[in-house]
Order: structure tokens, then sequence, then C-alpha cells
């Protein structure tokens, strides 16, 4: 658990406060390499979603922090360098057509939301501040190995790994 | 006059104490809303009974009953003080007014297959 919570946790105790949310205990977060989804916590901070007008309904819906993976059919990884957060597609999002033109309209206001942040903290901080429930999904680290012609002809007491003569 | 329209009912942003100064001061804007809805039904000419509007402000303060935290507290506060203020020098119209009654008077929304079907929607 980084120290910022920590700090923040120990602002937040006082003895009159009672509780509005379920208080944490330890936030152990299972830091793995690959795509695997960590546990949801329990949000923490500060309750600006008293104050931020936003709708009751949000703080229902789950989203999710995450590192886009890089495109496999491209070598660039410029947009794999920021941390979003974005909302799960909900199953009864209220989907209608619109009825004057056509379009595909939805009532779902947090679908086309997509934040950005430098670092996973930010996004995690920001989240436990509006009181959404968050999932991490840890980014797959690609492991990258060396590879030197010159190992091609290198001598081997074993058995040669591929075989240059015939 | 512009001066005096803008300071008329503005009130210094709150920093409280304490629960029990913050508690003063939010049952001081209780007070000063309850007393205001006669105004209110005056000047906007709602069509909505005494009673109702009572309730909504009861109901409006209720929601944030078991707010401890001091600052959270100091914001409502100025946001409640600001509505305050819009609404009894009808800076506010009458639309800003009907916004608190929407969510009662909205159609109930479609349940069951059928219905949602014939609605056209999810």
């Amino acid at each position: 658990m980084s120290t910022s919570l920590l700090v923040k946790q120990a602002m937040r105790a006082t003895p009159l406060m009672a509780s509005f949310r379920p208080a944490t205990t330890s936030a152990f977060r299972f830091n793995s390499t690959s795509t695997s989804v960590t546990e949801t916590r329990e949000p923490v901070a500060l309750q600006a979603e008293i104050v931020s007008g936003a709708p009751e309904e949000v703080r229902m819906q789950p989203c999710r922090i995450f590192k886009q993976s890089k495109a496999a059919t491209q070598s660039g990884i410029t947009n794999t360098g920021v941390w979003r957060l974005d909302f799960d597609t909900q199953l009864q999002a209220g989907r209608f057509e619109n009825e004057l033109i056509g379009w595909a309209s939805s009532a779902d206001y947090m679908q086309a939301l997509q934040m950005k942040f430098i670092s996973k903290e930010d996004a995690i901080a920001f989240a436990d501040k509006q009181g959404w429930e968050f999932t991490i999904q840890e980014p797959n680290q690609k492991i990258f190995k060396k590879k030197i012609y010159a190992d091609n002809f290198k001598y081997s007491p074993k058995k040669l790994r591929f075989v240059k003569t015939k | 006059m512009s001066a005096a329209m803008a300071a008329h009912l503005s009130v210094v942003t709150a920093q409280s104490s304490s629960l029990s100064s913050a508690r003063q001061s939010v049952i001081h804007l209780y007070r000063d809303f309850q007393r205001g809805v006669p105004e209110i039904m005056r000047t906007h000419q709602v069509d909505i009974p005494m009673s109702m509007i009572r309730t909504k402000i009861r109901e409006e303060f209720e929601r944030h009953r078991d707010v401890k935290d001091l600052a959270v507290i100091d914001i409502l506060l100025f946001k409640g003080r600001q509505e305050y203020q819009e609404t009894m020098n009808a800076w506010k119209q009458e639309t800003h007014i009907m916004r608190y009654f929407i969510k009662d008077d909205a159609p109930p929304k479609p349940q069951g297959f059928l219905e949602k079907f014939l609605a056209g929607r999810d």
C-alpha cells in the first residue's frame, strides 16, 4: 500500500466520523505482470461524490483501470504509456433508436467517458475520490529477449541448438 | 445597482470549526428555506402545493444527513446558500424550481421484455 494512501486514511480517521462507507482493512493487491485482473478494492477517499453533483447510480457502475495493449498489427507504443479509466459496458444501458433520425442512442451517460492518467496511483486516487467501484488490470509486461547473431556459431559442449553442418 | 443585487442574501463562505457549529449553520439555512417558501410560491408561480415544496426541502437536507467530514459539509453549505440566494433573488426561473420535482413526475421505466420492445429501448 502506497504511503499516500496511508496518509489519506490517517487524515480521514476522526473520532466523530460515522462510517459513511466501510473502512478498508489492509488493501493487499496481487501485482502480477500478466493480464490477470486484480481484486477490486473498497473505495477509501475523500467523498467528492457527495458534492460533485453526479447521480447516485454512478457509484454502482464498475469501471476499469488499465493500460491499453499494443496493437499486434503495428509497432507503435505511444498509446500504451498512459493509464486509462473506462466504464464497463452495461447490459441494460437503455439503448434506443432516436425517433427523428434513427441514431443509435443510449441512456448511459458514462459509456463514452475515457480518462487518461500518467500513473496508476493517480487513476486509483481519482476513482477513490469519486467513489467509483474500480478494478485494476495490470498490463502484460513484454519479456524482451536479446538475440545475438554470433550465438548461432558459439561453441557448446552440449547438443547444438541449431545444427549448421550437414 | 448590480453590486447591490449581487450582495443581497450573500453570505461569507463558512469554515466550520466544529461539527456543532456546522450543524448550526445548516439549521439556519434550513430555516431560511422553510421561511422563504411562501415567497418562492409567490415569485415563481409554480403549481406545486406548499407542503410538497417543504417536503422537498426536507428531502434535500436529509440526503446529506450522515456526512461528517467538515470540508464536505462546508461545500454543501456553500452550495445550499447559493441555491437559496438564486431562488430568493429570482435568478432562477420556474423551470429550475421544477427540476427538483422532475424525478417524482417521470413516467415509469418499461419493465419486462415486451414493454421494452414496444418502447424501443434496451
